[in-house]
């Protein structure tokens, strides 16, 4: 049986530069399928990467009672030293999350950017936070250091420039990288001069804390609710990052997922019609074959083989291509709980690419079985006069 | 039997591999279809918003507020006709959902400036008359199952109400557009004012206004925002396309994305296609040495093949704009609020003009093929 | 005046960077309502003949009038046209379209005509009565069996009522009682229906249903018999 197996798939793809146009078409149109499929999902991967990848069990967020984002939320300094006082916190930083907004590289057209002013804490909290050119700012001037996403997506962000955010202007003293987290597509600078210029005068929008144990958040929560001097929410920074990574990418998954399946059944189409003609053209091989004692089973495997063959052929060239063109692929979009640009690279993760070629498989398989149970119920004696 | 039967015939000649190819080329019109509507909403081509209407908003961010007094200010500009305000603020009608399109505005002279939104007097007076009443679009009723005449919960996490309790409307009517496409990005309106004695806010979003010459559009953007350049709350004014075109740019790349898909997938399909044509004409050389045999010219011979091309080609085309028409108005309810989807007029010429641009292209070899064609060289290849 | 009438007409090929001479200086007419047979090894250019007066073909010098038309001087368009009017085939592997049923295989010339629908069913239900296949009218290719699809063909080529059957090894592939009977067909529409029929073949027996025998070798005529004479010159 296995040998039979063996010469009957060895006949077949022998002959499969002799059709090499239709070949093509199968491993063209299923790489099409894995490339465009594998693209998408990386660009979800690397979005979700940026609010996924910085965030710490230790670290929480206090935004007003009810806010969903920092956006929409405020609160004083003095709640902000109420809540650095309970028990529990070991850093608490206030921070003022505001949106101006710069013409982009790519486009010219202005966009919104976050800048966040943010106090000496800020740093000490987020240890991922690195400067990788310049220096920090310096408390009284008006300096701003910049992430490095921002730096690569607007206009006149580098080392040294000149940039007029409101009534005044700032100077770029340094450019921080922070994990690929979402801070890196924002502006910083000393909180006071951020609440003077953009008219916030004594108010934040958001505390950051470092909590001594991760297994205090919920219990700080809950004190902070019963709290009668505080109209304010704590959430772990996993709660809230992942809500704003859900709701921006659950589009983009969403939409993956539709091109993806469409294109699947073009695919199967394409493989269907493929594997039919490689049939067809076969038809005299195989019913000799058949008539000289090879069964049905051998046929059908074979056919199956090719036709598997052909799909991880397309699924390899689809993931590679994928792979260059998009893995690192900068872009940026509107994150819509910050109501700001975020810049994101496409994450083109070896679970993609495994996904891909299981998806090349999956459709070299409903493309071959049809016209492999075609093959083996050939009516040998007529396919052997010709008919 | 007459010519075209005869035509639609033979290119059946091998009906699953021609029902197989035509099926992988319809899905791929039915995705070209849809990444281009979805390419459409992102680029903000809408060309049917208003160039009549213009706004005016914070300079700094859409989201930052603008004194109350500039209303008289830019009323003041000459050219403007009418002019109303609206904030935003955040409604969310369901726990968990996004915030649907809610805005706070001015009833009296919201609808003289949306003069294409249409109100029955009756909803309108309902609407003035009540200082909780709020009016509804038809596509927020059918998506929240909203009923007139009854109190609407609304939260709103930019505006919480002081007791923490949700806000509560009196739905007292429903208006639409006469645009069919602006008709799904209408808000739910409601008083400012009731805003206003409940938080004490006194600022406003955005300005808009009516101009009398859409020609003078940038010149009286100009004039208004000279006015409050040097102060504390700077504005920017557009058209309503521009404003548009503004924000969806904020997207960004995503149409970028689309565009690289669409070429992706029509060149897969001008592969498999020509594949298959080629192949259907290499299957049909003696047949077309026979007709040329029995005094079918070289030219009608190789029309032959261009039409089946074209046939081929536009008729799939055909069934996947048709299957991405019924599919775009089916999960439109499921998109959120502000995302419309749809067929558009440029759309429709771009699909039909591929079609028969690939027809054309990829019928040519056949049909150059089958003019050269010699007879006595193709007739006994049995 | 000859019906058909070729005048020293040469045809020579390519064939790489040879040429093969296929047809040397040959001259000859055939009458109307005469039925000839071209006979000859392979090779000697009997098909050849046969597509330069079925205007498939065109001589590399000489003249081709069929009919009182110069085919050497005419476009492809207008021969093609000059083919649909005048000339029948009939060919060894009958050359029907397989996806199309036997009327409308016989229907397929008239396409090409200004008669009506209707008139096209008609005339088509008509040549299938002649070949004795009405029976069969809605069978494709694929159902009927060689005889069959040979009288199909017939039907075909007498459907636009032309002057001249062009036949090439109509028996070839069919068996002898047959070929008997397809040959019986030609001689009932050369006589009935006063058709002129050249026919080529290797079987003498087929040759026997002609008038006349011509015989070609080397691209040659070797020899022009009437029935009558044919048997003497084979045994010879």
């Amino acid at each position: 049986m296995l040998r039979q197996i063996f010469a009957v798939t060895r006949m077949n793809i022998l002959t499969i530069p002799s059709r090499w146009s239709s070949s093509l078409v199968v491993v063209i149109g299923i790489g099409g399928v894995v490339a465009v499929l594998v693209a998408l999902l990386s660009m979800a991967t690397g979005l979700t990467s940026v609010f996924t990848s910085s965030i710490d069990p230790d670290r929480a967020v206090v935004v007003r009672g009810g806010a969903t984002a920092e956006l929409s939320s405020n609160l004083s300094l003095d709640e902000a030293n109420i809540i650095s006082t309970l028990a529990g916190v070991e850093l608490a930083a206030a921070e003022l999350f505001v949106i101006a907004d710069m013409p982009k590289k790519a486009t010219n057209i202005a966009a919104n950017v976050v800048v966040r002013g943010v106090s000496v804490d800020s740093f000490a909290i987020r240890p991922e936070l690195k400067l990788i050119e310049g220096r920090h700012t310096e408390p009284g001037k008006n300096e701003i250091i910049v992430g490095v996403k921002a730096q690569e997506e607007f206009v006149g962000l580098n080392l040294g420039d000149i940039v007029e955010l409101r009534e005044f202007s700032w100077t770029v003293v340094g450019t921080f990288e922070a994990g690929g987290g979402s801070v890196e597509s924002e502006i910083w600078g000393d909180l006071s001069n951020v609440q003077s210029a953009f008219r916030y005068e004594g108010g934040i929008t958001s505390i950051r804390l470092r909590l001594t144990s991760p297994n205090l958040i919920k219990g700080l929560a809950e004190n902070i609710k019963d709290e009668p001097r505080l109209q304010v929410d704590l959430h772990s920074e996993q709660d809230w990052f992942e809500k704003s990574s859900q709701d921006n990418t659950g589009l983009i998954k969403t939409f993956a997922l539709i091109v993806g399946i469409i294109m699947s059944i073009g695919a199967v189409f394409a493989a269907l019609n493929t594997m039919y003609t490689a049939v067809a053209s076969r038809t005299y091989e195989i019913a000799t074959l058949r008539a000289i004692g090879f069964g049905g089973g051998p046929v059908v495997v074979s056919v199956l083989v090719e036709s598997l063959i052909l799909a991880i052929f397309g699924g390899c060239l689809g993931a590679l291509i994928a792979y260059l063109a998009f893995n690192g692929f900068t872009v940026s979009t509107l994150d819509s709980t910050a109501f700001s640009q975020i810049v994101f690279d496409f994450n083109v993760s070896p679970i993609l690419i495994s996904l891909g070629l299981v998806v090349s498989v999956g459709l070299g398989m409903i493309g071959g079985f049809f016209p492999a149970i075609r093959a083996a119920l050939l009516p040998i004696t007529a396919a052997l006069r010709g008919e | 039997m007459t010519t075209f039967g005869f035509l639609i015939k033979s290119m059946f000649r091998r009906k699953l591999l021609v029902t197989l190819s035509m099926l992988s080329l319809t899905t791929a019109f039915l995705l070209f279809i849809l990444l281009r509507s979805v390419a459409v909403l992102f680029s903000g081509d809408f060309a049917s918003v208003s160039d009549v209407h213009m706004q005016t908003a914070s300079k700094y961010a859409i989201i930052l507020l603008l004194p109350h007094r500039y209303g008289e200010e830019i009323a003041a500009v000459e050219g403007v006709r009418a002019i109303t305000f609206a904030s935003w603020f955040g409604g969310v009608f369901k726990e968990g959902d996004d915030s649907a399109m809610t805005f706070a505005v001015d009833p009296s002279t919201y609808f003289e400036v949306h003069e294409n939104y249409q109100i029955s007097s009756e909803h309108l007076d309902a609407f003035l008359e009540l200082r909780t009443a709020a009016v509804a679009p038809e596509a927020i009723m059918e998506r929240y199952d909203l009923e007139v005449g009854q109190k609407v919960p609304v939260t709103s996490s930019i505006f919480p109400n002081i007791n923490g309790e949700p806000w509560t409307f009196d739905l007292v009517g429903t208006y639409s557009s006469e645009n069919e496409v602006e008709a799904d990005y209408l808000p739910f309106l409601f008083h400012y004012e009731y805003l206003k004695e409940a938080t004490g806010v006194s600022d406003v979003g955005w300005y808009t206004f009516t101009i009398e010459d859409p020609e003078k559009a940038s010149e009286i953007a100009h004039i208004i925002d000279s006015k409050f350049e040097n102060t504390a709350d700077a504005t920017k004014t557009m058209t309503e396309s521009e404003a548009m075109k503004n924000w969806m740019s904020q997207i960004g790349d995503i149409g970028l994305m689309m565009n690289g898909i669409i070429g992706a997938v029509f060149f897969t399909m001008l592969l498999l296609t020509a594949n298959t044509m080629i192949h259907s004409y290499r299957q049909r050389i003696p047949d077309l040495a026979v007709l040329k045999t029995l005094g079918f010219s070289n030219n009608k011979v190789a029309g032959f093949m261009l039409f089946e091309s074209l046939l081929f080609c536009t008729t799939s085309a055909a069934v996947g704009i048709g299957i991405a028409t019924l599919a775009l108005n089916g999960i439109g309810p499921f998109l959120p609020t502000g995302f419309v989807l749809a067929v558009t007029g440029p759309t429709l010429i771009w699909g039909t003009s591929i079609a028969l641009g690939l027809g054309l292209v990829i019928g040519l070899v056949p049909a150059i093929s089958a003019n050269r064609l010699v007879i006595v060289n193709a007739l006994h290849t049995k | 005046m000859a019906l058909v009438n070729l005048e020293s007409v040469w045809k020579s090929y390519k064939k790489g960077r040879d040429r093969v001479e296929v047809l040397n200086d040959i001259s000859f007419r055939v009458n109307s309502r005469e039925f000839v047979a071209l006979m000859g090894p392979s090779g000697s250019g009997k098909t050849t003949m046969l597509n330069l007066i079925g205007g498939l073909d065109r001589p590399t010098s000489g003249v081709v009038t069929v009919n009182d038309v110069v085919l050497n001087s005419l476009s492809s368009g207008k021969l093609a046209r000059w083919r649909s009017e005048s000339i029948g085939f009939v060919f060894q592997f009958y050359n029907l379209l397989p996806v199309f049923s036997a009327r409308q295989n016989v229907e397929l010339p008239l396409l090409l005509t200004k008669l009506s629908r209707k008139q096209r069913k008609k005339n088509a239900a008509l040549a299938l009565d002649i070949v004795g296949l009405s029976d069969r009218a809605r069978h494709t290719p694929a159902r009927l069996s060689g005889g069959q699809q040979q009288r199909v063909a017939i039907a075909r080529a007498i459907v636009a009522d032309p002057k001249i059957l062009v036949c090439d090894e109509p028996t070839g592939d069919l068996d002898r009682s047959t070929a008997t009977e397809i040959l019986r067909l030609l001689q009932i529409l050369n006589q009935e229906h006063d058709k002129t029929i050249i026919m080529v073949t290797h079987d003498p027996k087929a040759a026997e249903y002609a008038k006349r025998t011509m015989l070609l070798d080397k691209g040659k005529l070797v020899s022009s018999l009437l029935q009558s004479e044919v048997g003497a010159e084979v045994e010879t």
